[in-house]
């Protein structure tokens, strides 16, 4: 009678549970599913979370672009995001999955590649932090430890930078971040990328998805971007590399790095726009890597406002029908991704990327109409985009980068990019108007006047020379600076506080009494600060201090009662024997 | 039907001459309906072995095909896990796995030993019933549940003890820290996160249930006349249990131990959480960078090519029969000193 | 009908009496195990001591910390503890022998063994509840899935739905391949038994050791890869399956080795065959034991994150396809949720570990209580319930007994 209520219940909750397998997907979409890079995972997450309000399901998973490659070529998802492509010499060498069937890349955002830390200055976080790129390849390389090392105080003139060890955050899985790094490395500081090989293990030719730590001290790898963001804002002292999104979505800073022009840039969309028009795309329309991006131009752009580390995602999507994609799927990948290109490009400046420039949106949407299955919808509105954008009339998606009746190479976050306050008529002259340069790419006019503009030579090869001339911080010589492209050693886009003092220069000791506060409560005030056994674990005069002090007390807690108790025996037994 | 007699027969006793020692035979004979529950039951083993089997061979002739690509010895001795370019093996990982289980035992058998006599010895009445039952709670808690804990309130707290160690035992190679100046002012915990050691604390909370409620089970079956005994001739509670309890519950402590050790070696969650993956033999417990068979199987898998897989499958399998010797010692312990308290009850 | 040639084999005292007969009561009811008689207490005397040593301990640890500064105060209770047990042990040794010395110290280590274990056990659960009862006291959070949930939305928005559809999906396919194949596969082990038995058991033990990600592995490998070529709610439950199978067999081997012989031998006796003494004896003398080996087999299968972070796949949108597309479980949405750097998804991740040790704990207090009998012991409601049955079933026995006579003087 029970069991049989029982079992009555149960198949009553089973039949609740399985009722609902009728699909949900209200426009008729079928669910898909993506993976693959989480740099740009917060623009993918954007794009879902609104596709998913207009009842169209896409799953996306940040594992990394190495899994989102190979879980594509092992046809287990629709498309995959990846800032490499399978193959060529921007690819991981190591990295040996590819598709056998045809696939495409499709670029779908831009951004930078943003250097989050976390160290304080005072009671607050310290937000200031500048970083040449000199510097960023010897912390991430190993051969600068302390964040007073005099690499990094160059940059920072009057900011106290703690003597602490640098702990840097890298990711430990195969990752599009590590591979564009790496590749960074290896094509603007060989030699360094060499000293980290050497001591890792690593191949100093190639780039890597997998960022080599083999015995370095000072580093800490975390699983995925996530891990490494959560890992850095729980730590002081610590940096790493990811997008920018990631940082400002916890309302982290990031470091400003200096650009070829000697100026300090934040990833903003404007800055990572300005570098991007001097991506080379790939373009041969044959090519399995059509539209993949070439960054070496980039890293020493001259433009004042350039961001250095910045790059393209690609979504990789079939363009064959194959095991994971037949035509339904196909039509909802369609969907999915001409969102992503179009409306989706709107919000991208707010989360920490920057839009695509409208060339690469229509050369992207020619690319998505080779996957099979994109139904008249969506053509239709990619027909429309395209009409829009060449005739000039109603505004093309929204799309921030594009003005009507402007060539859709033309980005227009590079024309309203703001200049460094240091950065004058003269040295803003080359950039603008007739200066400004188009972003290469399908509908190009293939010359790049800013890149011809930039006439003027400055101290590119060396950024930390120009640096190191002026490190009083002297914000006035703005108006001095007038060669055009003369780097001003201080005053960025950002705002520079006031340099907090309190620790010697020299020594890098702090005695900031805040300093010593953040040091906490822990074991600061047990740590004995001698200079005996520093550096060495050893068994030294401390430990025998403590020891001997620990005994001390002990003898004075224990001796009275004890003795007293031995006297009291001895008192008694003579008077026994009395 | 046949016929059935109205009255009671008494079976011919037979057995009583004959020789006692020696089992009689006993023969059945059964109706279709038994030959169909025997087939049904049959079949349901015989698919469960098939399964198991399935599985066992599965990541065995997977894992052979990796290790007879660089070869039995080179795969227990690499610590790199590079099976792309044909270089890896569990050395690092393997170590890194048995570190952390020696440290969670190492916690996790004196803290369940002392709950355990705890339990049965000290606390009486309704505390012991309400402490038995908590425990058999506790060993059902989702690891997830421990591995939050364990990266989110124990990592930020324990990073004080560990350099605290480190600070006055660090002259011992186990507990030395690398890149740390112990004279500087500065609270930077970061080198004594992410380590074997509080990895190994984790997984310790994790198998302390499991241990303690082993433990229980066989002290409390410590005959009551005995324990009596010892009182009687004059025995604190602390000597009754040395004479008494433990030799009694040895079964116990020793099988309960190598089943928390069976826990620990595969315990996957809470690791992944915690550590810093490194792949190098290292004996520093408090430096960060640690790793584990499982921890790297589960960081591993998604990035893994075919090859790559294959090789993932071999350090699984010989986790897995790492795991299979400890927990059939254990079994066999636990089934020997069951066995033992039934006859001297 | 079934003849049964039965020698008694084991049990002894058939053998040198005379025929007697056993009321089954005597087997069922044995003596209640004996209680203990001595318990060491402690005399006034050694409770003052534990408190004055207390004291003492405290104040030491203050004045060493707080005091002159000689140690950080973080570290107070545990250098209060030491110094208590120092001085409790001094003060027991001033006044007994060394052997209460001994006595009395290990007393304190065993307490404190048992106050740190449950202590911390009940910080962690403490923890997980104290960090993710914010999300809780939303109903939105049991009703909705992630969708359209950002880093910046409040708590008043998104849900994990979606997660405890997947669970509950996952562990009912693992439960469907489970239940069934565990008990008959227990029921092969313990009623057929025979060599191939044995190393049916052996296997099951042996796979009892599988660790959890490497089961979830194997699924990935030959299912995910091969198979379905994604990852979904199915393979997941596969995985879980392959967990939950040897741990299943092995509790309910377990539970119906319990099953006294000679309620077997009785109801063969009663000229029952094999099948019919284990579906109307041996089956419902364990009901209550094996309901408590599914209950907690199905705590352990749901708790299970590793085989299901490899197969599940991660989605923050509600799927009730477990065929088709990643459908998160209730743990693998924990995990994800708090490797997030925004503080509201961690919450949230908080949350969903809470809302599945709550899971858990029912399941575990539900074992409880339908387990908590013996076999073959019964509840006053269920003796009452039977003897109810035996009434309604006396008539037709009557009947038949009255038919039997019929036909008998018939012939």
């Amino acid at each position: 009678m029970t069991r049989s209520a029982r079992i009555a219940g149960i198949v009553a909750a089973l039949c609740l549970i399985f009722a609902g397998l009728a699909p949900a997907q209200a426009a008729n979409y079928i669910r898909i599913g993506g993976s693959g890079s989480s740099w740009a995972g917060n623009a993918l997450q954007d794009w879902v979370s609104r596709v998913g309000a207009q009842g169209v399901t896409v799953d996306y998973e940040s594992k990394g672009s190495s899994t989102g490659r190979k879980e594509f070529a092992d046809s287990m998802k629709q498309f995959a995001v990846s800032e490499i492509p399978y193959t060529g010499d921007t690819a991981d060498p190591k990295d040996n999955s590819r598709p056998n069937f045809k696939y495409g890349m499709l670029p779908v955002v831009a951004g930078g590649t943003a250097y989050m830390y976390n160290l304080r200055a005072g009671s607050g976080r310290l937000d200031t932090l500048k970083l040449s790129q000199k510097a960023i390849a010897k912390i991430f390389t190993g051969q600068v430890t302390k964040w007073n090392d005099k690499v990094i105080t160059a940059d920072n003139p009057g900011v106290a930078l703690p003597d602490a060890t640098i702990n840097v955050v890298v990711r430990s899985d195969g990752s599009g971040a590590t591979a564009q790094f790496t590749l960074w490395l290896l094509r603007q500081f060989p030699s360094d990328y060499a000293k980290l090989c050497q001591v890792t293990g690593c191949d100093p030719n190639s780039a890597t998805s997998f960022f080599p730590t083999k015995g370095l001290k000072n580093f800490v790898a975390q699983n995925g971007s996530q891990g490494v963001t959560t890992y850095t804002a729980n730590n002081l002292y610590t940096i790493n590399y990811d997008e920018y999104s990631y940082a400002r979505g916890i309302n982290f800073p990031v470091a400003q790095v200096k650009n070829a022009a000697g100026f300090y840039t934040l990833p903003t969309e404007h800055a990572v726009a300005v570098a991007l028009t001097q991506a080379r795309i790939n373009q041969n329309p044959k090519s399995e890597n059509y539209l993949s991006q070439d960054l070496s131009k980039v890293y020493g752009y001259l433009d004042p406002r350039s961001y250095p580390m910045s790059a393209y995602s690609y979504m990789i999507v079939p363009t064959e029908k194959t095991d994971a994609l037949n035509e339904a799927q196909g039509a909802t990948l369609g969907y999915f991704a001409n969102y992503a290109l179009c409306e989706g490009q709107r919000s991208m400046g707010q989360l920490g990327y920057s839009p695509l420039p409208m060339n690469l949106v229509l050369a992207a949407m020619d690319q998505l109409r080779k996957v099979p299955g994109v139904d008249k919808a969506t053509r239709a509105k990619m027909d429309q985009t395209a009409a829009s954008v060449s005739k000039g009339g109603t505004p093309a998606c929204n799309n921030p980068t594009f003005k009507p009746g402007d060539s859709p190479a033309l980005n227009q976050l590079v024309r309203s990019a703001p200049f460094d306050a240091a950065c004058a008529a003269a040295c803003r002259a080359p950039w603008t108007g007739e200066g400004a340069a188009e972003n290469q790419g399908p509908g190009s006019t293939g010359a790049n006047k800013g890149n011809k503009a930039a006439g003027a030579k400055p101290a590119v090869k060396q950024p930390t020379a120009t640096a190191q001339a002026g490190p009083a911080g002297a914000a006035g010589n703005g108006g001095g600076a007038a060669g055009a492209g003369q780097a001003p050693a201080a005053g960025t886009v950002g705002t520079t506080s006031g340099g907090t003092a309190g620790c010697d220069a020299d020594t890098g000791a702090c005695a900031d009494g805040a300093v010593v506060a953040a040091a906490g409560t822990g074991t600061q005030l047990l740590t004995p600060v001698s200079t005996t056994i520093a550096g060495s674990n050893g068994w030294g005069q401390t430990q025998l201090l403590l020891v001997v002090v620990g005994g001390l007390l002990l003898l004075l807690v224990l001796a009275p009662p004890l003795l007293a108790r031995e006297l009291e025996k001895r008192r008694a037994g003579r008077r026994n024997s009395a | 039907m046949s016929t059935i007699t109205p009255e009671t027969l008494i079976p011919e006793r037979p057995e009583a001459e004959a020789d006692l020692a020696k089992p009689r035979t006993l023969r059945n004979s059964y109706t279709g309906r038994d030959h169909a529950f025997r087939a049904i039951t049959f079949t349901g083993g015989i698919i469960v072995l098939v399964v198991m089997l399935l599985v066992g061979a599965f990541l065995a002739s997977n894992g052979v095909q990796a290790i007879n690509e660089v070869g039995l010895w080179k795969f227990l001795t690499t610590a790199n896990w590079a099976p792309e370019s044909n270089d890896f093996g569990i050395a690092a990982v393997l170590l890194g796995t048995v570190q952390i289980a020696a440290v969670a035992l190492l916690v996790a058998m004196p803290l369940a030993l002392g709950t355990s006599l705890f339990i049965t010895e000290v606390a009486g009445g309704w505390l012991k019933k309400v402490l038995t039952s908590m425990v058999d709670l506790l060993a059902a808690v989702p690891s997830v549940v421990f591995g939050l804990w364990g990266a989110y309130m124990l990592q930020p707290n324990i990073v004080d003890f560990s350099k605290w160690i480190s600070v006055w035992f660090g002259w011992i190679p186990l507990f030395q820290v690398d890149g740390v100046d112990p004279a500087s002012p500065l609270r930077d915990t970061v080198p004594f996160t992410a380590s074997t050691f509080i990895a190994g604390l984790v997984v310790a909370m994790m198998i302390v249930p499991i241990q303690t409620s082993i433990m229980t089970e066989s002290f409390r079956r410590a005959p009551v006349g005995e324990r009596e005994g010892a009182f009687a001739l004059g025995a604190t509670r602390w000597g009754m249990i040395r004479t008494v309890v433990l030799p009694f519950g040895k079964g116990g402590i020793i099988g309960g131990t190598m089943l928390g050790l069976g826990r620990a070696l595969g315990e996957t969650i809470a690791i992944y959480l915690i550590i810093s993956p490194v792949f190098e033999i290292k004996f520093h417990i408090l430096e960060k960078g640690a790793n584990s068979i499982a921890a790297m199987i589960a960081l591993k898998y998604s990035e893994s090519n075919e090859f790559a897989m294959s090789a993932l499958m071999a350090a699984g399998f010989s986790l897995f029969l790492m795991t299979m010797v400890v927990n059939f010692t254990a079994s066999a312990i636990i089934a020997k000193s069951r066995s033992g308290a039934d006859s001297e009850g | 009908m079934t003849v049964l040639e039965y020698h008694d084999a084991a049990s002894g005292p058939v053998a040198a009496d005379a025929p007697r007969t056993f009321l089954p009561q005597q087997d069922r009811d044995p003596a209640p195990a004996e209680q203990a008689r001595i318990r060491p207490g402690a005399s006034a005397n050694a409770k003052l001591a534990v408190a004055g040593a207390a004291a003492a301990g405290l104040s030491m640890g203050l004045l060493l910390t707080a005091g002159i500064g000689l140690i950080p105060p973080g570290w107070t209770l545990i250098v209060s503890y030491l110094w208590f047990v120092l001085i409790y042990s001094t003060l027991v040794f001033m006044r007994e022998q060394f052997s209460a010395v001994r006595d009395r110290f290990v007393t304190v280590l065993m307490v404190s063994a048992g106050v740190t274990v449950l202590g911390t056990l009940a910080l962690v659960i403490g923890f997980v509840f104290t960090r993710g009862q914010e999300p809780l006291a939303y109903w939105n959070f049991f009703s909705q899935d992630m969708t359209g949930v950002g880093p910046l939305s409040g708590l008043d928005q998104g849900g994990i739905l979606h997660a405890l559809v997947g669970t509950l999906q996952q562990i009912g396919i693992a439960l469907a391949i489970t239940l069934p194949l565990g008990l008959t596969t227990a029921i092969y082990l313990n009623e057929v038994g025979g060599r191939f038995a044995k190393v049916v058991r052996t296997v099951v033990e042996a796979m009892t050791a599988l660790p959890s990600v490497v089961a979830g592995l194997f699924i990935y490998a030959s299912v995910v890869m091969v198979i379905t070529h994604q990852t979904n709610g199915f393979a997941a439950a596969l995985a879980i399956t392959v967990l939950m199978l040897p741990i299943m067999i092995r509790s309910a081997d377990v539970v119906l080795r319990l099953v006294p012989g000679n309620l077997r031998e009785a109801g063969l006796a009663l000229g029952a065959g094999q099948w019919a003494v284990v579906w109307h004896v041996v089956l419902p003398t364990v009901r209550s034991g094996l309901a408590t080996a599914v209950i907690l087999a199905t705590a352990h299968g749901i708790g299970e994150t590793a085989p299901v972070l490899l197969t599940s796949g991660f989605t923050g949108v509600m799927n009730f396809n477990p065929f088709y597309g990643p459908q998160t479980p209730l743990p693998l949405a924990a995990l994800e949720l708090v490797r997030s750097p925004v503080p509201q998804m961690v919450a949230r991740g908080f949350a969903t570990a809470a809302f599945l040790l709550f899971v858990v704990l029912v399941l575990f207090i539900l074992a409880r209580w339908v387990g908590g009998q013996e076999a073959g012991k019964a509840t006053d409601a269920q003796l009452r319930r039977m003897a109810a049955r035996s009434r309604r079933d006396l008539p037709r026995i009557e009947k038949n007994y009255h038919d039997f006579n019929y036909q008998q003087e018939k012939e």
